[in-house]
């Protein structure tokens, strides 16, 4: 295993691609809030809230959002260092990454 | 081909797996996927019970056993099965540990048997056998702390099969008959729900506990991630979408079965934000997934558990497609905490593909399985204009977004580089997460063929305009908020960190709880051993005193002293008879 540094950006990982990906993001994410305008759902089950404008990409937002600070909340309650439950380090597997090395499996 | 109809589906790979050590070491891996394959392939030409049509009855000591019932409902869950253990035995083909092949075969073959048992009395021998095959993979680990997460798996397990046990014969002494069919039954009521008898219960609890309920989930996430790289795609597969499948034929339309998977699609997603662990994050992804088929199941109308069908059947692979490009990541780096991933898709990807391809299938994004599967219980969920069911869903199909569709692939293989340069998986794992990546995608588009296979004939379309545009928006503005946190600094940076769940009860509290009284015990059973032994080596001692040189029984006594004896005891019976 070697340790290099990103010295080798991926098409991925370079700062203008970073940014047209978000903004291509952006852009579709306001073309699907305007395609609400272009088509009726035929029979909504809950006819105030699911024709809201928009309602799904709003609330997929704020759910996420919600998801995540929920967890930032939780975190400092069950938080606990690594070797909380097992003195050893927790479960970690000898490494694999050999040259050809498959016949030994995880028995390595 | 009488004889073979008399054995319960996946036998090949029970018996066979048991006798997979007679193979050469190199041949064993193959040795398992032929097996699987053999019985794919018996299951697939197995008649399936048409609608009326009753099992073949055995009559064993007295009680009526159905040991095979492949109809609509066990169909669909012995196919995936097949599936996944074909798919797992492929991705498994570089192992060389004989335990593994052996209850890797075991454990699917009694899954399949399990889901085609028409009795309860079938169904708990299959159960407990899945309990006790599988816990190998998690010993297999060959690490301290694997093999007492494989104790606490096992007594889980073995637990959830007692109750199960206890069940059918309170059932059989009540009714006399140990079928496997629905518990529930219309009109009595209790406080508003549904009554059912105290057999049921015990049932109901059973199957609770292998389908990861909330606060009887733990074993999951505790016992998965440490099982080996291989052996966490099989568990991933079989266990918990029995307990579903049983559910299904048990339990459809108990209606605390809604309230309980909702709060099962909502309390992992909050747990898998802040996991370090990917494979543990996959195991509260798998529990929130679980969630939506509980939903299926307490709605109980023909599209719900079509649904819970469909979703099972999709979930099994693209969920095990996710285990399997962790466990790559796993088996190259020797790592899957997010602290220390990042940046491998230069080296490995393949395998970054495929883990996109689950993610989005899982997240539910048009043309990918979840989305045409998921898609039923939401809708039967709005069929039945039930708001806040259809609600909690929506938001947990965000929160699958949040962990699976994004964190997974995100952390392990884009994120800040870690550095880490290493090969790309092996030949046998990338082809078994090609086969499952293309039936997610399959699936996807040719779902036809999905809904051909399920119980109910229902009429359902799930791309249409409205379906297709709001799902997008759910989960592009989901994405749209990830960016949004993580430009702004308040996303949850990964720690390396234990997180305590309800694990910590019986791993922590109740062990310190207990202290008093085990010291109590000991005081009190120290005294005691203490004073027996005083009390016996006392005795020795007089024994010993008594039976050396000088000791009144060891001493050499005198003729006069024994004439002495011999005369009067002649005296005394002298004087017996006399009288």
């Amino acid at each position: 295993m070697s340790h290099t540094p990103p010295s080798d950006p991926s098409w991925f990982e370079r700062p203008q691609n970073i940014r047209r990906m978000i903004i291509g993001l952006v852009v579709v994410c306001v073309l699907l809030v305007l395609a609400d305008l272009f088509y009726e759902n035929p029979h909504p089950h809950f006819g105030k809230v699911e024709t809201f404008f928009g309602f799904q990409a709003w609330f997929g937002f704020i759910a996420f959002v919600a998801v995540v600070f929920l967890g930032t909340l939780l975190r400092p309650l069950i938080k606990k260092p690594e070797g909380y439950y097992d003195p050893e380090p927790e479960n970690e597997f000898p490494r694999l990454d050999r040259p050809e090395d498959n016949t030994s499996g995880e028995q390595a | 081909m009488n004889l073979l109809s008399a054995l319960p589906p996946g036998w090949p790979m029970i018996v066979g797996g048991v006798f997979l050590w007679l193979l050469p070491k190199r041949a064993q891996a193959g040795g398992a996927l032929g097996l699987a394959i053999l019985s794919g392939l018996l299951f697939w030409f197995t008649p399936v019970l048409g609608d009326g049509e009753t099992a073949k009855t055995f009559s064993m000591l007295g009680a009526e056993l159905q040991p095979i019932r492949v109809d609509s409902l066990s169909r669909p869950f012995g196919l995936v099965f097949h599936i996944a253990a074909i798919v797992s035995a492929i991705y498994a083909l570089h192992v060389r540990d004989t335990r593994q092949h052996i209850a890797g075969m075991v454990y699917a073959g009694a899954a399949i048997g399990a889901c085609c048992a028409g009795d309860l009395m079938t169904l708990f021998v299959f159960w407990e056998l899945t309990a006790i095959s599988s816990v190998f993979l998690v010993w297999a680990s060959d690490t301290p702390a694997a093999y007492r997460a494989g104790m606490r798996y096992l007594i889980v397990q073995v637990g959830s099969g007692v109750l199960l046990l206890t069940g059918a014969i309170i059932q059989y002494v009540e009714t006399g008959s140990l079928k496997f069919e629905l518990f529930v039954s219309e009109g009595q009521t209790l406080f508003g729900v549904e009554a059912i008898s105290p057999a049921a219960w015990c049932v109901l609890i059973a199957f609770a506990i292998k389908c990861a309920f909330p606060l009887l989930h733990n074993w999951l996430q505790d016992s998965y991630p440490k099982a080996t790289v291989t052996g966490t795609v099989f568990l991933s597969a079989f266990t918990t979408k029995l307990a579903v499948y049983s559910l299904a034929r048990g339990f459809a339309g108990f209606d605390p079965l809604i309230t309980v998977g909702c709060i099962m699609t909502l309390f992992p997603i909050i747990f898998a934000v802040i996991e370090n662990d990917l494979r543990r994050v996959l195991a509260y992804s798998l529990n929130n997934q679980l969630g939506f088929m509980v939903v299926g199941v307490g709605i109980g109308t023909e599209l719900a558990i079509n649904g819970t069908v469909a979703h099972a059947f999709c979930h099994i692979i693209y969920k095990s497609l996710l285990f399997m490009s962790v466990g790559a990541v796993l088996f190259r780096v020797g790592t899957a905490k997010a602290t220390e991933l990042g940046g491998l898709h230069k080296s490995m990807p393949w395998t970054t593909a495929f883990c996109m391809i689950g993610a989005g299938a899982i997240s539910g994004f048009p043309l990918l399985s979840g989305f045409v599967s998921k898609s039923m219980i939401i809708s039967a969920a709005g069929e039945e204009h039930m708001f806040g069911v259809w609600i909690v869903l929506l938001i947990a199909s965000a929160g699958v977004m949040e962990h699976s569709g994004i964190k997974i692939p995100f952390f392990a293989f884009f994120a800040h580089d870690s550095g880490k340069r290493v090969k790309e998986a092996p030949w046998n794992m990338l082809l078994a997460m090609s086969i499952a990546a293309f039936s997610c995608v399959a699936l996807g588009i040719a779902y036809p063929l999905l809904y051909r296979l399920l119980p109910f004939d229902v009429d359902y379309h799930p791309y249409t305009i409205t379906h297709v545009v709001t799902q997008l928006q759910l989960l592009m503005f989901a994405a749209l908020a990830f960016v949004a946190l993580m430009k702004s600094g308040l996303y949850p940076a990964e720690q390396r960190a234990v997180n305590l769940d309800t694990d910590w009860v019986y791993r922590r509290l109740i062990p310190k709880a207990t202290r008093g009284g085990q010291v109590a015990i000991e005081l009190v059973d120290q005294t005691f051993r203490h004073d027996f032994l005083l009390t016996l080596r006392s005795g020795l001692r007089m024994v010993q005193r008594s039976f050396n040189v000088n000791g009144w029984i060891g001493r050499t006594w005198s003729t006069s002293t024994m004439a002495f004896w011999a005369a009067t005891l002649l005296a005394i019976s002298l004087v017996l008879y006399y009288t």
